[in-house]
C-alpha cells in the first residue's frame, strides 16, 4: 500500500515537472511573439494593478530626489529646473504656521520636530539614489513610458552612463514599439552624446511620424523637431532640416532658432 | 517582581521554540542580500533604498512579532485554562498583566535587537551619511515603539479575540501616520469646536508614526535634538502606564 503510494507521488510530481517544462515553453514562445506582454513572472500576479504600483514607484523616485520629503508642485512653479536648483531651497510652508504654536502643545511641537519637512534637492552623484525605483517602475509596468524616459535621462545625462542608458532604452522601445516619446529619447541621446546624426535623425524621423498619430502639444512636437532639424543640419543636409525649422517657426513664432 | 519575571521568561522560551521569528529572520536576511547585490546600470553605491526597505522590514518584522505573541497570551491562558493555576499561585491579576506585557516587550525587543543589529550591518557597509547617533536614536525608538504596541495589543487583548485583536493592531499601524496627519491638519486650519474636538483625537490616539525615523535614517538627515528623544520616552511611559494600568483594571473585573 505504502509502496504504491510513493509511486503515484512520483508519477504526480514526474507529470507535473512535465507540464511545468511546456508552460514555460509556451511563455517564451509567446513573450517572444508578444515583446509588450514580456512581464518577470513574478509580476504577473499584480495584474492592471501594476500600472498603479509603477507610478507609485515614480512617486517614490520623486520623493527621494527632495530628500525623502513629499512636497507641493507649487513649490516648483518658479520656472527654473529641478536639478539647476540650489540643493537646499527652503523650509515647507507647514512649518510657517507651526511656529505660532503654543510651546504647551507638545504632541503638535513633537511632531512636527520629527518630520523631516525642508526641501531640498539630490545633486551630483546623489542622483543614483532615485534609480532602484525609476528602474522598478519600468519593470513592473513595461508599458510606463515615462519610466524608461526618465530612466534614460538619469542615467545618462546625470550619471554618465551612455551605453547603459541607450541599451535600457531600446528595451522600452522593444516592449512599446509605437511609443514617439521613446523614439525622441533616444534619438536625442544619439545626436547629444555619440553625434552619431544618422542613427538620431532615423529615431527623430520615426518618432515625428508617431507624434503626428497621438495626441501632443506644440511644445512636445517643437522638443522632437529642434533635434530632428539639428540632426539634419549636423549632416549638411540643410535641405531637409528647412522644413523642420519653418515648422518650428510656424510654432512659435518668437522662437529663435 | 519575581513573578513578573517568571511570566516574561515563559514567553522568551516560547519565542525560541516557535518558528516564526526564524522565518522573519531568514527572510529578511535573503531579502536584504538580494537588495544590496542588485545591480543598476553599473552605478555602485546606491544604498538609499536598501536603508529604506530594511528599516521597515525591522520595524514590520518587529512589529508582527510584538502583535502575535502579546495577542495570543491571555485569550489562549483562559481558553486552555491555565490561567486558573496562575492566579492560585496566587497572583493577582495586575502582576499577571505586567508579567505579559514585559514578556511581549522582552521577545519583541530581543527580535527587534536582532533584525537591527542585521540592518546595522547592511547600513555600516554602503553609502554615505553614516550617524551613528541617528543609528541610537532609531534603536532606542523602535523599543520605544514596541513598548506601546505590546502595551496597546494587551490593552485590546481585554475585550477582543485574538484574530480580530491583531487585525485591529494592523489597521492601526497602517492608517495612524495618515489618520494623525489628517487630525493635525483639521485642528490646526479649524477654529471653535471643531478644532478642540480634532485635538482632543489626535492627542488620544497612540503616535506610532513618531516613531518612525525611516525618512532621517535613510536620507542622512540629522539626528534628533535630545528633548524630542526625552519628550518621546516620557510619551511612551505615560501612554504606556495608562492602558497597563487600564488593562488590569478591566482584567480584575473579568468574569473567568
Amino acid at each position: 500500500m505504502r509502496a504504491k503510494s510513493i509511486a503515484i507521488a512520483i508519477v504526480c510530481l514526474f507529470i507535473a515537472g512535465f507540464l511545468a517544462v511546456k508552460i514555460d515553453l509556451y511563455d517564451q514562445i509567446y513573450a517572444i511573439d508578444h515583446p509588450e506582454s514580456d512581464v518577470p513572472v513574478f509580476m504577473r500576479f499584480l495584474g492592471e494593478g501594476r500600472s498603479i504600483v509603477s507610478s507609485l514607484s515614480i512617486l517614490q523616485a520623486d520623493r527621494y530626489f527632495h530628500g525623502g520629503v513629499g512636497h507641493f508642485s507649487d513649490e516648483h512653479e518658479k520656472g527654473i529646473a529641478i536639478a539647476e536648483q540650489d540643493p537646499k531651497i527652503g523650509e515647507s510652508p507647514d512649518e510657517h504656521i507651526l511656529t505660532d504654536l503654543s510651546p504647551f502643545n507638545i504632541l503638535f511641537r513633537l511632531s512636527d520636530e520629527i518630520d523631516v519637512t525642508e526641501h531640498v534637492h539630490l545633486h551630483g552623484d546623489q542622483v543614483k539614489e532615485i534609480i532602484p525605483w525609476l528602474y522598478y517602475a519600468a519593470e513592473i509596468d513595461p508599458h510606463n513610458i515615462q519610466a524608461y524616459v526618465l530612466t534614460g535621462f538619469y542615467v545618462c545625462d546625470r550619471l554618465g552612463k551612455v551605453d547603459q542608458s541607450i541599451a535600457f532604452l531600446q528595451e522600452g522601445l522593444r516592449r512599446n514599439p509605437d511609443s514617439w516619446e521613446l523614439n525622441a529619447e533616444l534619438g536625442r541621446i544619439y545626436f547629444q552624446h555619440i553625434k552619431n546624426y544618422e542613427v538620431s535623425a532615423q529615431y527623430l524621423s520615426r518618432a515625428w511620424a508617431l507624434l503626428q498619430e497621438a495626441p501632443h502639444d506644440k511644445f512636445q512636437e517643437r522638443y522632437v523637431l529642434s533635434f530632428l532639424a539639428r540632426s539634419y543640419e549636423a549632416m549638411g543636409r540643410d535641405d531637409k532640416a528647412a522644413p523642420f525649422f519653418d515648422r518650428i517657426k510656424e510654432l512659435f513664432p518668437k522662437f529663435n532658432i | 517582581m519575581r513573578a513578573v519575571w517568571a511570566i516574561a521568561c515563559g514567553m522568551i522560551k516560547e519565542l525560541i521554540r516557535k518558528k516564526d521569528f526564524y522565518v522573519l529572520l531568514i527572510f529578511m536576511l535573503i531579502l536584504l542580500g538580494f537588495l544590496s547585490y542588485q545591480n543598476f546600470f553599473d552605478i555602485g553605491g546606491v544604498s538609499r533604498y536598501v536603508r529604506d526597505l530594511g528599516y521597515s522590514l525591522v520595524m514590520f518584522f518587529s512589529f508582527i512579532t510584538a502583535v502575535t505573541f502579546t495577542a495570543k497570551q491571555l485569550p489562549s491562558e483562559i481558553a486552555a485554562r491555565t490561567i486558573y493555576p496562575l492566579l492560585a499561585k496566587p497572583l493577582s491579576r495586575q502582576t499577571i498583566i505586567m508579567g505579559k506585557f514585559f514578556g511581549g516587550v522582552l521577545v519583541s525587543g530581543l527580535s527587534f535587537t536582532i533584525f537591527y543589529a542585521i540592518f546595522t550591518g547592511f547600513y555600516m557597509t554602503g553609502g554615505e551619511g553614516k550617524s551613528l547617533v541617528l543609528l541610537a536614536q532609531g534603536y532606542l525608538f523602535g523599543l520605544l515603539f514596541l513598548c506601546l504596541v505590546t502595551a496597546l495589543v494587551m490593552f485590546f487583548s481585554n475585550f477582543l479575540t485574538m484574530s480580530a485583536n491583531i487585525v485591529l493592531s494592523f489597521l492601526l499601524y497602517i492608517s495612524i501616520g495618515g489618520l494623525a496627519d489628517s487630525l493635525r491638519e483639521i485642528a490646526l486650519f479649524s477654529k471653535g469646536i471643531i478644532s478642540v474636538l480634532y485635538g482632543a483625537i489626535y492627542y488620544f490616539l497612540p503616535h506610532l508614526e513618531f516613531f518612525d525615523l525611516r525618512t532621517r535614517i535613510t536620507h542622512a538627515w540629522d539626528p534628533l535634538p535630545l528633548w524630542v528623544v526625552f519628550s518621546l520616552s516620557g510619551y511612551t511611559v505615560i501612554y504606556c502606564c495608562a492602558l497597563l494600568y487600564l488593562s488590569g483594571y478591566m482584567f480584575e473585573r473579568k468574569r473567568l
